[in-house]
């Protein structure tokens, strides 16, 4: 995997994204969806009063034991809705899925323990342990993470999933 | 459908490689600083009945092509200074130790300057040791071993750990004479982070985080030396160890008694004539903490009224080594051991002439 250096705040990616858009037209990894994805992390800032103010910004000092966004943005760029929109996210080598994070819209999500050949929702997964026993699932069994998008995306419309993890 | 199930597949070889870290969880220290962390997701959808070549994820759309998401793990310096238990001394001793582990909980590899910090009397403790040095615990743990433990240098690098390694230390000090049974001398043994294999301090690195390059943070909580000397995420952490006192309190009474005049009549109504036996007692009475060791008592008898019996009598609270020799006009009686909270009597008796 290429190095990729995510200097630049959220919503400068999504209009640079979006001022990118007729170039990306060319590439032939490009097609009228559009997938996005930002890691990021939550910063804490105390002002005089002490007050505390939570904002996200690009994931940087990330130390094992933090929590990390991710965020995936989803855009129609072509001129034809697209429909059945299902998007998978394995989670990401180093890191433990946090319970109950993963979000979106008018989504049906569902979970995979066994990399992705299969999904349930969070209370039918099992995993069997060493001994053959079966046990319920925890976030931490979790491989990969699936929406499925149940409404079609208009052209030039936009939606958004997200989850969070762990760095272990 | 094509690149969507290829994906699956490199979901599945992502699996193994998760299940394989998941069992060497021994490292609690964490993922190494420098691993990139990368995110890709896939879309799959359709226009009408048609699927469409699935998509997947761009995390830098300034750069062709479809950029997995990556962020560099950081540095976490994390150090954890647990004392293993206080230790109870004897006035007048040298070489007492207090058991410290100094654990390596961060990420990544560093070295350590140590340093003991006094506890304030009257707010801490009592009193203060002498010759206060630090060790590193290289034999029984806990147990001050000269010639094994390698004694500390102010201002080195007592040695690199790698995450989740530890090392055991020993605050050695010696107990002066002053403190009184159950006063307490409290130490901090204090560890700083180094950068591995020197005496340079670990910085945190300051403003904006760079995700392509690996920043330092701090990450532990304040140890027991207190704000100001060792707070959360400055680089170091401390804990405490107390030296308890146990002395030996050692009190003496003397009673004495005629016991026979001569003619056959005891205690109460024996008169003090000549020729008439007197008893005395001496009751030795330990209340402190501590054994008190070889005693001496010594009494000089008025010989010219009267007459040493040889045959001083210990009771059973006089342990150890118990003797007794008279020269004139001393008696002198030595007892090995008078225990703590134990009482010692004594009995010798004198003629009067």
């Amino acid at each position: 995997m290429t190095i990729t250096n995510k200097g630049m705040i959220a919503a400068g990616l999504i209009s640079l994204l979006l001022l990118s858009t007729t170039a990306a037209r060319a590439s032939q990894d490009t097609g009228p969806i559009q997938l996005t994805s930002m890691a990021e992390i939550e910063s804490v800032t105390t002002d005089a009063s002490g007050k505390q103010t939570v904002k996200r910004v690009p994931a940087s000092k990330v130390v094992p034991g933090k929590d990390v966004i991710y965020t995936l943005v989803f855009e129609n760029t072509g001129t034809l809705p697209g429909n059945d929109i299902v998007i998978q996210n394995p989670i990401p080598e180093h890191t433990v899925y946090k319970a109950d994070t993963a979000g979106g819209s008018d989504t049906e999500i569902s979970y995979s323990v066994d990399g992705g050949n299969s999904f349930a929702s969070a209370d039918a997964l099992t995993v069997s342990g060493a001994d053959g026993s079966t046990r319920q699932a925890t976030a931490a069994d979790y491989t990969t993470i699936r929406w499925k998008y149940i409404r079609p995306l208009p052209p030039g419309e936009k939606s958004t999933v997200e989850f969070r993890v762990v760095l272990r | 459908m094509k690149l969507f199930k290829s994906r699956g597949r490199m979901s599945a070889s992502l699996t193994g490689l998760l299940l394989l870290v998941a069992s060497a969880g021994a490292h609690a220290g964490g993922t190494a600083p420098g691993t990139d962390i990368n995110n890709q997701a896939t879309l799959n959808y359709k226009v009408g009945p048609t699927d469409q070549p699935a998509v997947t994820s761009d995390g830098d759309p300034g750069t062709a092509g479809n950029q997995a998401t990556t962020f560099k793990v950081d540095r976490k310096v994390d150090l954890t200074m647990a004392s293993n238990g206080g230790a109870t001394v004897v006035p007048n001793t040298d070489d007492q130790a207090l058991s410290f582990t100094l654990t390596n909980t961060g990420n990544d590899t560093h070295g350590y300057l140590l340093s003991t910090i006094t506890g304030l009397d009257a707010t801490d403790d009592d009193f203060d040791m002498a010759s206060v040095r630090i060790y590193i615990d290289n034999g029984i743990v806990g147990t001050y071993e000269p010639g094994t433990d390698t004694p500390y240098t102010g201002g080195s690098n007592v040695g690199d750990l790698a995450p989740d390694a530890s090392i055991n230390l020993l605050v050695v000090a010696n107990t002066p004479g002053t403190p009184a049974d159950t006063e307490t001398s409290l130490y901090h043994l204090l560890a700083q982070a180094t950068n591995a294999g020197t005496t340079t301090a670990t910085a945190e690195t300051a403003g904006a985080d760079d995700t392509s390059v690996v920043d330092t943070a701090y990450a532990e909580v304040a140890g027991s030396a207190g704000a100001g000397t060792d707070d959360a995420q400055d680089g170091k952490h401390s804990a405490s160890g107390t030296y308890t006192v146990q002395a030996a309190t050692v009190t003496m009474a003397k009673t004495s008694a005629v016991t026979d005049d001569g003619f056959g009549t005891g205690t109460p109504n024996a008169k003090a004539i000549p020729g008439a036996t007197v008893t005395y007692t001496l009751v030795i009475e330990n209340t402190g903490a501590a054994n008190a060791r070889d005693l001496v008592i010594t009494d000089d008898l008025q010989v010219a009224n009267v007459t040493y019996v040889p045959g001083a009598s210990f009771g059973a609270g006089c342990t150890g080594t118990t003797s007794e020799s008279f020269s004139s006009p001393t008696l002198t009686l030595n007892v090995g051991i008078v225990a703590s909270a134990a009482t010692c009597t004594i009995t010798y008796t004198v003629t009067i002439n």
